[in-house]
Formats: C-alpha cells, sequence, structure tokens
C-alpha cells in the first residue's frame, strides 16, 4: 500500500515538473465550457422558475383596468408585454393570429364604468391555438379575476346587509365596509375551505429535456477533458518500458500488483482532481446548479474515472509508441465525446445513436451528469449509469493488469 | 552475513520456442568478487541476468541469490540484488534526489535512514552538488553515475551490470569502469556483462565465457588462458632464413614448435620460457635482416578463439577507443 502511494506522489511530481499539465488540465476545459456555453440552447432543467410572456392592452378608460394588471403581474410566472400605441388592439390581435405573440389580454374602454355601475365587464383574452403558453397564461389571469370578483361580490354582499339593516351607509361607512369585505377576502384567499392537491406522476415533460448552456457544458466539457487527458497519460507508460524505469521497478521488491494499482491510482486521483476542479469552478463561476445529492455525484466521478484510468493503462499497455499511444488516446477519446453526447446531447439523436452511445462510458456518465445537473435526480436513481460505469471500470482494468509488461 | 557464494546457477535454461537463449549455463560469483559474463551480442548474457533479477522465468534449472531462489521468493531475492539497466533507467524531469527518493522507497529503504544513504552515495558517486538538478540537465557520464547509485541505495548483496559501457565515449566509459572498480574495493560483489575483452579482463576478478546460450568456460584470466595451452607465438619477418633454424630450434626448452613460412618463422613457446633473446642473437649474426618481430601473448581473445573457432572482436559492433587497463592512474 505504502508503494502505491509512493508511485502516486512520484506522478504527482513528474506532472508538476511538466509545465503544460496545468494549462491542459484546468486551464483549457474552463475556456471550453466557457466557449461552448454560448452554443448549447438553453433547454429543460431547473434554471428557477420559468416565466411566460402575455401580451397586454388596456383601453380602460378608469382605474380598474390597470389595478387588475397590477394583480396579473404579481403572479411570479407572467411577464407582462404592455402594447400601448393608438390601434393596439387590433396590433395585437394580428400579432397573436400571425403566430408571433401567443396570447393577447384586452381590457375594454368601458371596464371601470362598468363595474363601477354593478354590470357585468368582459375582458378578451385572445390566443393562438398552436402555443402552450396560453393554458398557462389564462389560468394565471383567472386566477387573478376570480379573486377580484370574490372581493367585488362581498363588498355588495356587506353593503346590501348593511342596508337592509342600518339604512343605506354614510361615506365614511361605506369606506370602512369596503376596506374590511377587501382584507376578509384577502385572508380567505390563503386559506380556502376547498382545494386541488395536483401531484405529477413521473417526470414531467420540462424535466425530461436535456439541460442547456451551462448546464450542459459544464458537466461534458468536465467529462470530455477528464476522459481526452486521462487516456492521453497513457504514452506515460509507453515512456517508462522505452526509458526501462518499468524494467528496474519490476527488478525492485514492489509486487506485479502494487506497480499496476499504483498506475491507476495516479491517473486515478489526477482525474478526481481535475473533475472536481472543473465542477467546483462551473458551479462558482457559470453557476451550474449540480442537483441535490453531493454523494450521487461523487459516485458517479469515480465510477467514471476510474473507467477512465483503466482505459489509459490498458491502452499504455498494448500500444508500442508514444505516438501510437497518443494517437489512439486522441481517436478513442473523441470519438467517445461525439457518440456519448458530450458534444450534443444523445436525447436529441436517433435511437440508433443512442444505443451506440451506451455502449461506451460517456453516454452513461452523461446521462448521470444531466440527472444530476437538469433534474435534481437522487443517488438511487442515478446508480443505474453509475454502475454501468463501475463495469466499465473493472472490464478496462482487468483487461489492462492482463496486458501489463514491462517491455 | 551469510556464507557461500552470492550467486549460485545451476544448469538454467531458457528457451524462446525452439531457441535456447540460455544452454545449460552453471556458475558461481563469490562475495566481493567482480565476476564478468564476456561473450558477443546475442550470446545469453542479458537473459541470465534477466533471471536473476527476476524478470525473466526461466525454463528450468536453478537460479539463486544470496541463497535465495529467484522463483521461490522473488521479491526476496529482489531485495538483495541492485540492478543497472544498460539505459538511464530514472525520471528526466525530476532532480536526482527526487529520483533517489522514489527508488529508495521502491527497494523498501527505511525512510529515516533514505536521505543520509543518498548524501553518502551522492558522494561516492561526485554528484554531492547536483543532488537538486533536474535528471534532464546532467550529462550522459552524470546520468550514468546516477543509475548507478541508484542501484546501491538498499545495500545490495550484488549489484548486477548489463553491458554499462556500450555506445558511450570513452571518458564516460573510463569513468564507469573506475567507480565499479572503486566500488569492488570497497566490498560490493558485482556481476558484469560484456561484450569486451578488454573490459573484462581490466575488471573482472574471474570471468564466464559464453556463447550461443552455453556457457564455454569460467575461471581467472591465467586459469582460462591456460586452457588454451599457455602458448605465446613469434613471428619473425626477415630475409634468409632457412631449415636450420628450425632444426636448432626445435630442441631448445620452452620451444613446442616451429615452422617456416615463406618470409616468416612462427615458434610455438611456453609463456615466460627465455628462448626470444637467442634466437634474435643467432638472427643477426648469421647477417640476416629482421623486418619485424611479433610475440603473440595468450588472451582472452585466444581463448576465446580456441573455445568457439570465431573471432569475438569481428562480433563486437566496435572495439573501445582506448585500452582501459590506461584508466587506472
Ligand atoms: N524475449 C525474447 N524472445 C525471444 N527471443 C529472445 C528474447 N530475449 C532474448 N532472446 C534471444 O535470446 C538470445 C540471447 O539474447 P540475450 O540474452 O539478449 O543475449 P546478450 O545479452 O548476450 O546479447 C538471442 O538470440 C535473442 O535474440
Ligand atoms: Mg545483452
Amino acid at each position: 500500500m505504502r508503494k502505491i502511494i509512493h508511485i502516486t506522489v512520484l506522478y504527482l511530481g513528474v506532472l508538476r515538473s511538466d509545465k503544460s499539465a496545468f494549462f491542459w488540465l484546468l486551464a483549457m476545459p474552463i475556456v471550453f465550457t466557457f466557449v461552448t456555453g454560448f452554443v448549447y440552447p438553453s433547454g429543460g432543467g431547473r434554471s428557477g422558475p420559468v416565466r411566460y410572456a402575455l401580451t397586454v392592452v388596456n383601453l380602460d378608460e378608469g382605474g380598474r383596468g390597470a389595478e387588475l394588471l397590477a394583480a396579473v403581474e404579481e403572479a411570479d410566472e407572467i411577464d407582462l408585454l404592455l402594447l400601448e400605441e393608438p390601434g393596439a388592439d387590433s396590433t395585437a390581435i394580428a400579432l397573436v393570429d400571425d403566430g408571433d405573440r401567443s396570447a393577447a389580454l384586452i381590457i375594454p374602454a368601458d371596464y371601470s364604468a362598468k363595474i363601477g355601475g354593478g354590470a357585468q365587464a368582459t375582458i378578451k383574452f385572445h390566443r393562438n391555438p398552436e402555443r402552450m403558453n396560453p393554458l398557462v397564461t389564462r389560468e394565471a389571469v383567472e386566477r387573478v379575476l376570480s379573486r377580484l370578483n370574490a372581493e367585488a361580490m362581498v363588498v355588495a354582499g356587506a353593503r346590501e346587509a348593511y342596508a337592509e339593516l342600518w339604512g343605506e351607509p354614510t361615506e365614511e361607512k361605506a369606506a370602512e365596509l369596503t376596506g374590511r369585505a377587501r382584507s376578509f377576502v384577502a385572508d380567505a384567499w390563503e386559506r380556502p375551505p376547498v382545494t386541488v392537491s395536483a401531484e405529477t406522476v413521473g417526470r414531467t415533460l420540462e424535466e425530461r429535456l436535456p439541460p442547456g448552456g451551462y448546464s450542459h457544458s459544464s458537466p461534458a466539457m468536465a467529462l470530455m477533458w477528464v476522459l481526452l487527458n486521462g487516456l492521453m497519460a497513457s504514452s506515460f507508460l509507453v515512456s517508462e518500458r522505452r526509458e526501462k524505469t518499468l524494467m528496474r521497478l519490476f527488478t525492485a521488491p514492489v509486487r506485479r500488483s502494487e506497480i499496476i494499482v499504483g498506475n491507476l491510482a495516479w491517473r486515478f486521483v489526477v482525474g478526481l482532481v481535475q473533475m472536481w476542479f472543473l465542477i467546483g469552478f462551473g458551479a462558482l463561476v457559470f453557476g451550474v446548479d449540480w442537483g441535490d445529492s453531493p454523494t450521487a455525484l461523487l459516485l458517479v466521478t469515480v465510477t467514471y474515472i476510474a473507467a477512465v484510468a483503466g482505459l489509459s493503462v490498458l491502452i499504455g499497455s498494448t500500444t508500442r509508441t508514444s505516438r501510437q499511444a497518443e494517437s489512439l488516446s486522441l481517436i478513442l477519446s473523441l470519438s467517445m465525446c461525439a457518440l456519448g453526447g458530450l458534444w450534443w446531447p444523445l436525447e436529441i439523436t436517433p435511437k440508433a445513436y443512442q444505443t451506440v452511445g451506451h455502449l461506451i462510458p460517456t453516454g452513461w456518465a452523461m446521462d448521470a451528469m444531466h440527472n444530476l445537473v437538469g433534474r435534481g435526480y437522487t443517488l438511487a436513481e442515478v446508480a443505474p449509469q453509475a454502475a454501468a460505469l463501475a463495469g466499465f471500470a473493472v472490464i478496462f482494468t482487468v483487461a489492462a493488469t492482463l496486458t501489463f509488461r514491462h517491455e | 552475513m551469510r556464507e557461500g557464494p552470492v550467486i549460485e546457477v545451476k544448469n538454467l535454461v531458457k528457451r524462446y520456442g525452439e531457441l535456447a537463449a540460455v544452454d545449460a549455463v552453471s556458475f558461481e560469483v563469490e562475495r566481493g568478487e567482480i565476476f564478468g559474463l564476456l561473450g558477443p551480442n546475442g550470446a545469453g548474457k542479458t537473459t541470465t541476468i534477466g533471471v536473476l533479477s527476476c524478470l525473466v522465468k526461466p525454463t528450468s534449472g536453478s537460479a539463486k541469490v544470496a541463497g535465495i531462489d529467484v522463483t521461490r521468493d522473488s521479491l526476496g531475492a529482489r531485495s538483495r540484488i541492485g540492478v543497472v539497466p544498460q539505459e538511464i533507467a530514472l525520471y528526466p524531469t525530476l532532480s536526482a534526489r527526487d529520483n533517489m527518493l522514489f527508488w529508495g522507497r521502491m527497494y523498501g529503504v527505511a525512510e529515516a535512514e533514505l536521505a543520509g544513504r543518498i548524501d553518502e552515495l551522492l558522494e561516492v558517486v561526485q554528484l554531492a552538488g547536483r543532488a537538486r538538478d533536474r535528471i534532464d540537465t546532467f550529462s550522459g557520464g552524470m546520468k550514468r553515475r546516477v543509475n548507478i547509485a541508484v542501484g546501491l541505495l538498499h545495500r545490495p548483496e550484488v549489484l548486477f551490470l548489463d553491458e554499462p559501457t556500450v555506445g558511450i565515449d570513452p571518458q564516460t566509459r573510463r569513468s564507469i569502469l573506475e567507480l565499479v572498480k572503486d566500488l569492488n574495493d570497497q566490498g560490493l560483489t558485482v556481476l558484469y556483462t560484456t561484450h569486451y575483452l578488454e573490459e573484462a579482463e581490466f575488471l573482472c576478478d574471474r570471468i564466464g565465457i559464453m556463447d550461443e546460450g552455453r556457457m564455454l568456460a569460467v575461471g581467472t584470466k591465467s586459469e582460462l588462458t591456460a586452457l588454451v595451452g599457455a602458448e605465446s607465438v613469434i613471428t619473425v619477418r626477415a630475409d634468409g632464413m632457412d631449415a636450420s633454424l628450425v632444426n636448432w630450434l626445435e630442441p631448445l626448452e620452452g620451444v613446442s614448435d616451429a615452422a617456416l613460412g615463406d618470409g616468416d618463422l612462427t615458434v610455438s613457446v611456453t609463456t615466460g620460457s627465455n628462448v626470444l633473446p637467442p634466437l634474435v642473437e643467432r638472427l643477426t649474426s648469421s647477417g640476416t635482416s629482421i623486418h619485424s618481430i611479433d610475440v603473440d601473448v595468450p588472451n582472452l581473445e585466444g581463448v576465446f578463439l580456441h573455445l568457439t573457432g570465431k573471432s569475438l572482436r569481428d562480433e563486437a559492433d566496435e572495439a573501445p577507443a582506448e585500452d582501459p587497463a590506461g584508466a587506472k592512474p
């Protein structure tokens, strides 16, 4: 065990003596994350509450229309796009019909007058039938309206009851009645007598979409560079054979198993440090939310890096020259990035492509990352991906052990 | 320290398919000696050292280091040997000291002892001042000295050097031979392989001559030269020699054979006999004009020729540029 640690420490020293190591391990991945973060459209995921735009035209000559809009705007999910130019109502309808806007709310000129006169006021909600957003915005408008309606009804009811008992209220009394009725409704609205408890079964559509922006680029580039640098490290084993340091190690009282584990261990440690540096950087600088379970993230990264380390030693053991090792590593890591969905999400690729992506570790690792970053899955929910990665780690390590040689 | 030979090889065989790289080789190396394995390329020297350093699994026979069978207790055997590969088996971007720290730990040198041992060895190889410099800033000779020092960290019972002077400049070669000799003077047992006769003669107490996997003869230089009859050959080139000269020579004490060729005379004599002065006197008094006289004293080249029927020099890729015996101050 001590000798394994010494071999690991030796290689950390060798890497430290190599000035380009820092550049390739830490700087390049950050640059790539930054650049590619722009390219990926922001998709699903949990990047804060989603907001919906609603076009509104307020033709009301009194103040009630503005009150209604203020109440709608208070609803978290709505952004109001106010159209104010003359003829705005027909402009809004044209925009919706053309599909430029998903829905428009039009408050008529006599809105306040009708409410004040006790008549029934009507507002117009104009929607494009091909869009989903109006389902949400209309629901929000109706929710606001039903509160305003309830308020109006309670005020009217209270006035009528007062008049029957004590005669028409004075101005002062009327204002007090209205105030009380409103605060009654506001309280009651918080604790309605009947509520609907809605639960979504399974994951929502939104959660099933791959995350975009840095939520994709940050984990994807971390996976890519850990893989690329990890596999490229295979050439160290080739040069250890060429320089005969490996042969010398085999003539020292060190077990073959210790030498192999030492070679896996330093690659593993470097990969893990690199990965968690990039995770930390992604969280702090790119604002990536790495999910709810650090344990799950640890499990996924550990199994992935173990697979990379095993493959790196396998490549080092089965190639003859550093050039061969490096070319093979480059070809393997780039094709595994493309096929595993690191450059474009597997979710948008054809079925056959996705199948191929799951014959290699990257496909599973990217799935696990999307589940953690975009969807906040738990440890148990990413266990299948972690198990697949652990499987790859075992296969590569066994193959590397069988082919490991000193000449 | 235990009694008995440091290395015992008995009937060692290593086959690669049909080829016997090592074919029933036996020899022993005693404590404190420099034992040389001398033979041309492909003789099986590296394979023999490979078996002794646990890199090569023997096909049959036995090999023991410090009494330990290398196939039974490979770790135990490895902890008692120091191996100096022909290549500079060091990490070029690390300092001499960091290299030695790593290898010391791999050899199981106690942490408390390691730093002192490194200083001591750097002193021995005269690199104490460069301890913290990277290996890739060293000259070839300095690298080779560190390479040897690494093999000594754990105070091995025997040091293996496999053709450490192949392809290096004369000055470096000289410094390595001197270093090996000095270490041996301090009591280190050395197993040294070479295809250079001069190195074997200069360095080794005993020599094993190998060819095509077989050990042809083992002994000190004089034991080996005795094998070829211990005879010197005097060759005289002169005008006007005749058969009477041969008749005069043959009965002389120490002369085993004399023959007259076309302008030259060859006389085989027991080494150390005193034939040359009377021969020269007789030639000059008879008025013969002498062109040249060569005295061929028996050497390992002659031994090798005698044993294999071929010359070792032809096999050697290039003979060393200078006589290593001249290296001794
Ligand atoms: N790993 C191997 N596989 C096949 N043949 C080998 C191997 N190692 C050495 N040989 C052969 O064994 C013979 C002895 O080689 P070696 O021990 O290297 O000789 P030397 O060191 O005296 O030059 C050579 O003919 C060589 O080609
Ligand atoms: Mg050799």
